[in-house]
């Protein structure tokens, strides 16, 4: 008994509950009316163009329905494309299409052909605030990234990114996100994506995380992951601390994707980070933020 | 100032600023549980008719009047006499009220008065022994009566048969009270005593009082009769017998016919003790008699403290209901802010859960919850059909608005066609609530799969049920309506849980794995 408690107060002393997160880390160091610049995608990449900080390229942003007709003819000229609601949330809404001859307007997604209504139903949808909570909302349509090879040795499908947090432009925390059979190609933790922690000093991987247990390899195919040394690694992390210095906003988890040609690219970044990442890391992060700042 | 110092001294200064008050009332003599919230409220008149006389004799009417004790407060009485005098005789236990006058005829005799009734439960020491020792005073409730055949072989057997061996008095009278609890029930009006009881097997509330009377008799537990009504918003005729037993020094209630074990409900208006009948009367006239019995709104805030809130409570100022929903919904909101931050449970929207709570207390709890489930549920399916069809947003909210309205409509007339007035009550739910928690639901389903929607509306019930709770402690209400300082107590706990830093209860689950 008595050595359960003894457990209960070092859990306390080193783990960060939201209560915590949200009164010492996001109310002081966030205001509020810099969320948006956050939450806002569209918003989030006009701060990033203007600090000249690399992100997917925008191809195109929808408004009013209006816009839908000549920006799908628009489109035509690029490959591969992802559309995303530009306040969505977990990744809900985002649909990523291709065509297997520039110019010929026939999208195919997840191989299956897709009809311009259908792409406009969504647009749609997304306009009216679908993905946004019900509020009226903006499309946002880009660069589609080809991940590094270097994922691909890890998980062959999706689209991996490294999930860093930054309080006053110190890394605290970071870890990288990779899908599995089970998540349908998202990497997101609570849809069923792997989350695999990072020592942030030697860039390289360490244990990978499910939710449940901890593995050295990915636990669908075997590929090993722990100690795998992580490319371009110092370059993520210098424009991550670049993101964070172009915002106002100081506690921050940055999310990066490895572009095969173009290296790291911002992809989005958020004022409310999860709390998962303690789990993925093995780490607190009361812990780990006051081995750099003086909190109580 | 800074912050920090500020936001101490408002949490200080709310404190003691409630503390002050709430003492200074207690300090003024205020503080008396009895202004609470009455459980019962009603008004009662006794009418008698004399219709026609045989004789030209004086007639008289004898009826039994309440008076107030800690069960019961009777106030206001009044006596319409009709040219008869009218006498009260008082004894030990009963008070007897009597008209008697000339033969003129027709009369109208009324008695009525004002009663608010507190529930009382009895705790009884399992330590009492059996028998207990019986002080001279009241051996006289150990005496068989004519209808009370204590001493007849037949009720002593049966005594020693069901108290075998027991040496507890609360046993024997467990023993007993569940003999006579399971003897069938009848409504007749006819008179049925002890031994009839035991031989027919079967009996209406006089008959079994009698009979757990006459068994507690003999066996040595002394016991009495108790005659009353049991009010209802309703006129009637009928009048209750229940009995009382003296254990160590107090006389506990029981009744047998509606299974009330120590246990005295708020709406059980006491009128006499002893084997006696309520009204009595000259033979020789036509005579009919009713009890007319009002639920009334009438509160008694003459000595409510000016600064309490029971002013509001006078006739015609504000319906006690919606008194109740707006003073306790911020206690609501406090159970669920606790529930949420210290917890860590996730609902449905933040207030939700408060006002499905109120809306379940005009329902009813077990068929509201069913209700609510059945719309939500259901409607909540509809968003996948929907979805298929890409309906946009907004048009496929209405739609599902109106699937609530109509499942609404649905319950209620399956309330009534089958006469579960309950379900009928289901229309008082609030739809545009209803619907918002369908389309959460769904969207819950979509974003997080079924299993975690379900756990979601799980985690809802859950707050709902403890908002109801709230809801339903009506002696919460009676001290906010006499303190309602205490506001200024939960502000300042709010403001406390609002910088309380602590780890959930679901977050040390949650990261236990960080526990070296």
């Amino acid at each position: 008994m008595l050595n359960f408690l003894q457990q209960l107060r070092q859990l306390q002393a080193q783990a960060m509950g939201i209560n915590r997160r949200n009164i010492q880390l996001i109310y002081p160091h966030n205001r509020r009316r810099d969320f948006h610049l956050a939450d806002d995608k569209i918003t989030t990449k006009s701060v990033l163009n203007k600090a000249g900080i690399a992100c997917a390229e925008t191809y195109a942003i929808v408004s009013s329905l209006a816009d839908i007709p000549h920006t799908l003819e628009h489109l035509k000229v690029y490959k591969k494309i992802a559309i995303k609601p530009a306040n969505g949330r977990g990744g809900g809404g985002i649909m990523i299409l291709e065509q297997q001859s520039i110019g010929s307007g026939n999208w195919q997604k997840s191989g299956r052909p897709i009809s311009p209504p259908q792409i406009t139903k969504h647009l749609a949808d997304i306009l009216v605030g679908v993905y946004s909570l019900g509020s009226k909302d903006r499309v946002l349509i880009e660069y589609c990234i080809e991940p590094h090879p270097f994922f691909g040795e890890i998980y062959p499908a999706g689209v991996p990114d490294f999930r860093i947090i930054l309080l006053k432009g110190e890394v605290i925390m970071s870890m990288l996100r990779v899908p599995t059979d089970r998540s349908d190609g998202k990497a997101n933790l609570h849809q069923g994506g792997l989350g695999i922690g990072i020592d942030h000093q030697k860039g390289r991987l360490t244990k990978a995380y499910d939710g449940k247990s901890y593995y050295d390899h990915h636990p669908d195919n075997g590929n090993p992951i722990n100690g795998r040394l992580i490319p371009l690694w110092e370059e993520t992390v210098s424009l991550a601390i670049a993101t964070a210095q172009a915002f106002p906003l100081e506690y921050l988890g940055i999310d990066i994707v490895l572009d095969a040609v173009l290296g790291p690219l911002i992809m989005e970044i958020n004022v409310r980070p999860g709390l998962g990442i303690q789990l993925v890391n093995g780490q607190g992060l009361k812990q780990a933020v006051q081995s750099k700042f003086a909190i109580n | 100032m800074s912050p920090k110092n500020a936001y101490r001294q408002t949490i200080k200064l709310l404190v003691l600023g409630a503390l002050f008050m709430m003492a200074w009332k207690a300090w003024s003599g205020y503080w008396q549980p009895s202004q609470f919230l009455p459980q019962s409220e009603y008004s009662v008149s006794f009418d008698y008719s004399i219709d026609s006389a045989q004789t030209n004799e004086a007639l008289f009417v004898k009826t039994f009047l309440p008076t107030s004790n800690q069960h019961q407060t009777i106030t206001s009485a009044r006596v319409q006499s009709a040219n008869f005098t009218f006498t009260q005789d008082r004894d030990e236990t009963n008070i007897l009220g009597e008209w008697r006058g000339a033969a003129q005829v027709p009369k109208q005799l009324h008695y009525d008065f004002n009663y608010q009734g507190r529930a009382l439960r009895f705790h009884m020491s399992r330590q009492i022994a059996h028998p207990q020792l019986i002080p001279d005073s009241i051996k006289s409730y150990l005496e068989p009566s004519e209808y009370i055949q204590s001493d007849d072989p037949i009720v002593k057997a049966l005594a020693i048969d069901l108290s075998a061996n027991e040496t507890k008095t609360n046993r024997v009278l467990k023993h007993f009270f569940d003999y006579v609890s399971d003897i069938p029930a009848t409504q007749t009006s006819e008179l049925t005593d002890a031994l009839m009881t035991i031989k027919r097997q079967e009996a209406s509330c006089n008959g079994k009082s009698r009979l757990l009377t006459a068994l507690c008799r003999a066996s040595g537990i002394p016991a009495r009769p108790v005659g009353g009504l049991i009010l209802e918003n309703i006129q009637k005729r009928t009048s209750h017998l229940w009995m009382e037993a003296w254990v160590a020094g107090s006389w506990i209630p029981f009744d047998a016919l509606n299974g009330h074990f120590a246990y005295l409900p708020a709406h059980y208006m006491e009128l006499y003790r002893g084997d006696e009948f309520l009204i009595r009367r000259s033979p020789a006239m036509a005579f009919d008699y009713a009890f007319t019995i009002e639920r009334s709104s009438r509160y008694d805030v003459t000595s409510a403290h000016s600064l309490s809130l029971w002013n509001l409570l006078q006739v015609g100022q504000m319906p006690v209901d919606v008194l109740k929903v707006i003073l306790l919904l911020p206690l609501c909101a406090l159970v669920v802010a606790l529930f949420r931050n210290v917890i860590g449970l996730k609902t449905i929207g933040v207030f939700l859960p408060a006002i499905i709570a109120v809306s379940l207390d005009g329902v009813g709890l077990w068929y509201g919850i069913l209700a609510y489930l059945l719309v939500v549920g259901c409607v909540g399916l509809l968003h996948f059909p929907m979805e298929r069809w890409g309906i946009l947003h907004t048009p496929k909210l209405v739609i599902m608005l109106t699937a609530v309205v109509l499942s609404l409509l649905l319950l209620s007339s399956f309330g009534w066609a089958t006469g579960q007035p309950l379900f009928s009550m289901a229309i008082g739910f609030p739809i545009i609530v209803l619907t918002i928690a369908a389309e959460k639901f769904a969207r819950t389903i979509l974003e997080e799969g079924f299993a975690d929607a379900v756990k979601l509306q799980f985690q809802t019930l859950i707050l709902t049920l403890a908002c109801y709770l709230v809801y339903q402690a009506d002696f919460l209400l009676g001290f906010l309506l006499s303190f309602p300082e205490t506001y200024l107590l939960v502000l300042a706990l709010l403001l406390i849980l609002g910088r309380w830093i602590g780890l959930r209860l679901n977050e040390f689950i949650r990261f236990r794995q960080l526990a070296p």
